[in-house]
């Protein structure tokens, strides 16, 4: 087992064993059912793990692996400048304040939003 | 999804050892520059930079506001500012320092730093990073645009406990853009832990196992988990908030069947990690000075690592620790939990202890950052276990002690871990180096001015002076401890002026920093200073927690090879 999944395990594990203890000690129901969130939370992120690991043969998890073993492989394209997240946030900024002071800040805020991540998702293609 | 996040993270270290990013596929870089290119930019380390000088300029400014809230309590009686504008400044001075300094600077160091220490070109989500930093840049704005609204900024203290921050008692527009800032700031903070966590999950240089991360990676990996669990419960306590103003809701109205404690309990369900997020990363710094001005590798890596995941796990249950006095929640569940913390927490000072022990110990200015926050994180940790005791928590409540326990842990603590890890760090970040003379004259101007401010509060506290006053009478010795204390906030204003300066005149400096001033350890000391874009042109063989020290010392390096 990696040291990832058995991070999330463990933490799954801690998670309900103390939301248990909480109940049984406590028997207040707005605690519990915060520490139950948060277990149900990490019990489906532990699970996650097994899922999206499940072909993971990182060159970074071998310990004896010398930068020749990561050779051959081709470096991923990533952006190196995008104008696309000040303007997200902004977006939400704009939504945010409209939704409290002034609805039609708000109706330009979601407008640049939507805009924002639609050109986002271009921009990864 | 599987072979595109292999695909990158290693193909940097082409070939045997050294290789130059010229020869990879990787993108030509920006042709931007100026204004433009920081805007756009989504490099961590220019990400990283633009977070830690926001956090900065929040620190003069909530600084500033300490120092207004000190000019008024340093007498009796004074009036300086009204009881409504003291409430304004001291919600804006914890707000700025907690939401907009320490939390912003530990994620902007941590951005600067994980990529280098695992040897990875960049974050793994690097528009998303750029897209937190904007976040938190407009949270900030949004919180302080409160002072320019009718009624003026929020007022309520750096949690708001509903009912006061309803509608019908906070109608000022402040609360409004004070709860916009908070779910801003907590939706960045959240998609920057998934960043993290993905980055040290999944892009680690070659040979660079978790069990040889640097310490500083595992703390903030520990610290990402507790933002994913934490940080929801802001956001969920907020927007309930937030519909309880402007769409009729009524959770936290009593009168109406709501439940004001609630309210408590989600804000603290989120506030009490919240502490550690703001010193777990510290711990790391503290973990990255101590072995390498020490001249040791670090004792006893598997329990430090160990001890921060303790830290985090414990830190869940111990929220109601803050409700002991609203009667409604189980004392005796969150005491014990609360006295458990201080076990793993006394593992870590052990380790720093015996990491100094026998070793040849520097002073330079970052490792007397270092023993500082030790001493004053002592004090803090101590009084925080006497307040976790019921009886005791319900005589200091909202007194001047707590306010004294607090300052010593963020204070003492974090803010000393900051400014080590900023003359630790800035010959990385900038390529110049800050002076040692002023660094020294900084420690001690800011290592007397707290204690004389912070300690005097400890007996205040003790005398019965409640937190969240704008003035008090002239009672027996209140006086005299309240001017004691404004003195010491104006020693440690002097010390940060001299910090100030030092990096003023550091960056305009033509000398340059080497690439290793200290003689570190970990993977960022062995690219050059300040880093090129995408990091490293080559990479040591990482076989232990201490690569570069390896490579640079072979004779001496540990084979840790299995």
């Amino acid at each position: 087992m990696t040291v990832g999944r058995r991070l999330f395990v463990s933490s799954a594990i801690f998670g309900i064993a103390i939301a248990v203890a909480y109940w049984l000690s406590a028997h207040n129901p707005d605690g519990a059912i915060l520490l139950g969130v948060m277990a149900v939370a990490l019990v489906f992120a532990a699970g996650y793990m097994f899922v999206a690991e499940r072909e993971a043969r990182l060159v970074g998890d071998q310990a004896n692996a010398s930068n020749a073993d990561a050779s051959g492989e081709q470096l991923a394209v990533f952006t190196v400048a995008s104008p696309w997240p000040i303007a997200v946030a902004f977006a939400v900024f704009l939504l945010l304040l409209g939704l409290a002071i002034f609805p039609i800040l708000a109706a330009f805020g979601l407008a640049l939003l939507l805009f924002g991540l639609f050109r986002l998702g271009r921009e990864s293609r | 999804m599987a072979a595109r996040w292999r695909l990158f993270g290693h193909a940097f270290c082409q070939g045997s050892h050294v290789v130059n990013a010229a020869t990879t596929t990787a993108p030509a870089p920006s042709a931007r520059h100026g204004i433009i290119e920081w805007l756009t930019s989504t490099d961590h380390k220019h990400i990283g930079i633009l977070y830690m000088c926001t956090a900065i300029f929040y620190f003069l400014v909530a600084g500033l506001l300490a120092l207004v809230i000190r000019a008024q309590l340093s007498q009796p009686e004074m009036t300086l500012v009204g009881p409504h504008q003291y409430a304004q400044i001291f919600t804006l001075h914890g707000t700025a320092m907690i939401f907009l300094f320490v939390v912003p600077f530990a994620l902007g160091l941590a951005n600067f730093l994980i990529p280098l220490q695992i040897g990875a070109p960049d974050m793994a989500f690097p528009r998303l990073n750029a897209f937190t930093y904007w976040l938190f840049f407009f949270a900030g704005l949004t919180i302080f645009s409160g002072v320019f609204v009718n009624g003026g900024a929020a007022a309520t203290g750096w949690y708001a406990y509903a009912p006061l921050s309803e509608i019908n008692v906070s109608t000022g527009g402040g609360q409004d853009l004070w709860i916009i800032g908070l779910l801003m700031s907590s939706v960045s903070g959240i998609l920057t832990a998934v960043n993290f966590i993905t980055t040290i999950f999944l892009y680690r240089a070659p040979g660079m196992t978790m069990w040889r991360l640097p310490i500083f990676t595992w703390e903030m990996v520990a610290t990402s988990l507790l933002i994913l669990m934490a940080f929801p419960s802001l956001a969920a306590v907020l927007a309930m908030l937030f519909i309880d103003r402007h769409f009729g809701g009524q959770f936290f109205e009593a009168t109406a069947g709501g439940n004001p404690v609630l309210y408590q309990h989600l804000f603290w369900f989120f506030g009490h990690p919240e502490v550690y997020i703001m010193i777990l990363p510290f711990f790391g710094v503290i973990s990255e000075i101590i072995p390498v001005f020490s001249r040791k590798p670090i004792f006893g890596y598997t329990g430090l690592v160990l001890s921060a995941f303790a830290i985090a796990g414990l830190s869940m249950g111990v929220w109601a620790h803050h409700m002991f006095t609203t009667g409604v929640v189980t004392n005796a569940f969150f005491a014990a939990v609360s006295f458990l913390i201080a076990v793993p927490t006394g593992v870590k000072f052990f380790n720093w202890v015996g990491t100094m022990w026998r070793g040849s110990i520097i002073f330079t200015t970052p490792m007397l950052f270092a023993i500082g926050f030790m001493l004053n994180f002592l004090i803090g940790g101590i009084s925080g276990v006497m307040i976790a005791s019921p009886p005791i928590d319900f005589q200091a409540k909202d007194s001047y002690f707590l306010v004294s326990h607090f300052h010593y842990v963020l204070g003492g603590g974090s803010l000393f871990a900051i400014f080590g890890a900023i003359y630790f760090w800035f010959p990385k970040v900038f390529g110049k180096m800050l002076s040692e003379r002023l660094g020294k004259w900084c420690f001690w101007l800011l290592f007397i001015g707290f204690n004389t401010t912070f300690f005097v509060m400890q007996f205040l506290g003790v005398m019965g002076m409640p937190r969240r006053i704008y003035t008090y009478p002239a009672l027996p010795g209140w006086g005299n401890l309240n001017l004691i204390a404004s003195i010491g906030s104006l020693i440690m204003a002097v010390g940060v002026l001299v910090f100030v300066w030092d990096v003023v005149t550091a960056s305009l400096s033509r000398e340059h920093a080497p690439d290793d001033p200290w003689g570190g350890y970990s993977l960022e000391w062995w690219t050059t200073s300040p880093p090129p874009e995408y990091n490293f042109t080559s990479l040591p063989p990482i076989r232990s927690e201490r690569p570069v020290f390896d490579a640079k010392h072979p004779e001496l390096a540990r084979s840790n090879v299995s």
